[in-house]
């Protein structure tokens, strides 16, 4: 079974030289006066096209054509590839013309939410592992309404044992509204628990005011915050995973529709 | 069905890749018992010796003499559901079923509507083999006897 390691090795030195053997056609057309730029292009908008066959293929997951992984493989290093064709193309010149700027615009864009993503698909897993127990997406706004209610029920309870209102009365000024909650869309990514941790010290700080029965209670709302934490931590991250997608996706049909009108513009000027 | 949650991203690619190789019907959940970062997801076992088959009325559960992967033929299958209730990892699902327009196929005499018992026979006629595995762009997911240890090792520690 070949390492990550070994597979990051093997494909980066193979984009390097394919990169390295497209300069050195870049420098030798240049020198011939043939036009680089239209190689460069076409050479471009085919990788596009390659890039975009990606989530084609994730919709037929029956059809035997190679595994997801080696797709996500060579999409991710056609993709650094496509870059470097792009600075090719473009000579590194800025775009100045509107059609120039939007088409740079979406490429750029296209490729930072690609590289975002990829970073993303890296970083966040193992942290959402060591959160805690892993959940399924859709059961989450469930899993909060039962803690609501959980934590609701705990505290009527309490309150007609003990005949006593502190615990209610924390509840509303605090509880409450943490368990009802929910984390910002950027949650994973400022990281910290500052939230959890401002709930966990004032029921830490409540315990002295309470009875002894009072504090087996306040325990059991300790463990529905910790479970909170988790559920808050699964769902931001989960959220930002399949997020980031939806700004990949639409970018790359706009980059395509801008590309179209390109290679349009171009052939018909310069046929002219 | 091991998933490696270090890798992860919850796409569920896996299960969407199950849905659609299964008639919509997702054979297994991307839900199960955690240790060290490995999931054991909600997928038949495969059993040695499978209480479901033994226990089924019309022999409908089989296992493939070439690989040895237990399945359910749905053809002899009268949606009893004595395999889904004697399945000890509860991986064994009844599932409606549907006519070509979508529309759930009932009973003549009760209305009640028509089930079948599933589960995962990772995906025997299919030629590129499971396709939850095939489906998963993080290479996050296996399929693997546990009791071959070296591939299970090498897996951990890619």
């Amino acid at each position: 079974m070949t390492s990550f390691f070994t597979r990051r090795l093997v494909l980066s030195l193979v984009t390097a030289a394919v990169a390295g053997g497209l300069v050195a056609a870049w420098l030798l057309g240049r020198v011939a006066l043939r036009p680089v730029a239209m190689y460069t292009g076409w050479l471009l908008l085919v990788l596009l096209l390659g890039l975009t066959f990606f989530n084609a293929r994730k919709k037929l997951p029956f059809i035997p054509l190679f595994s997801a992984s080696t797709w996500l493989q060579v999409h991710i290093y056609a993709g650094w590839l496509a870059c470097f064709v792009f600075l090719l193309h473009t000579g590194g010149r800025v775009p100045s013309g509107a059609v120039e700027i939007m088409l740079a615009a979406a490429f750029g864009l296209v490729a930072a939410s690609g590289a975002f993503g990829l970073w993303l698909s890296r970083w966040l897993p193992p942290r959402l592992t060591r959160s805690g127990e892993s959940l399924v997406y859709e059961r989450i706004p469930m899993l909060r309404h039962r803690l609501v209610t959980e934590a609701e029920d705990i505290v009527r309870a309490a309150e007609a044992e003990t005949q006593s209102t502190t615990l209610g009365d924390f509840h509303v000024r605090v509880l409450a509204g943490y368990f009802a909650h929910q984390p910002a869309w950027l949650a994973p990514l400022a990281g910290g628990d500052a939230e959890h941790h401002r709930v966990k010290l004032e029921l830490e700080a409540l315990r002295r005011f309470l009875s002894v029965r009072e504090i087996q209670i306040a325990d059991q709302l300790a463990d529905l915050v910790e479970a909170k934490r988790n559920l808050d931590h699964q769902f931001a991250g989960q959220r930002l995973l399949k997020l980031w997608l939806f700004a990949h996706i639409p970018l790359t049909f706009a980059l395509l529709v801008f590309t179209a009108a390109h290679v349009w513009l171009i052939l018909q000027y310069s046929h002219r | 069905m091991l998933i490696d949650l270090d890798r992860c991203t919850r796409c569920d690619d896996c299960v969407r890749a199950c849905a659609a190789t299964h008639d919509n019907n997702p054979r297994f959940i991307r839900q199960g018992p955690e240790a060290s970062g490995v999931m054991v997801a909600s997928a038949c076992m495969h059993c040695v010796d499978p209480v479901c088959m033994i226990g089924c009325p019309t022999g409908a559960i089989y296992r493939e003499s070439a690989d040895g992967q237990v399945g359910i033929n749905p053809d002899t299958c009268i949606g009893c559901s004595v395999c889904a209730q004697s399945c000890p990892y509860g991986t064994i699902q009844m599932v409606a079923l549907h006519d070509e327009e979508g529309l759930p196929i009932v009973t003549e005499e009760t209305g009640a509507p028509v089930r079948r018992a599933t589960k995962c026979d990772l995906c025997i006629d299919q030629p590129g083999g499971p396709a939850c595995v095939s489906a998963c762009p993080h290479d996050a997911l296996l399929r693997a006897d546990m009791r071959q240890m070296d591939t299970l090792t090498a897996w951990l520690h890619r």
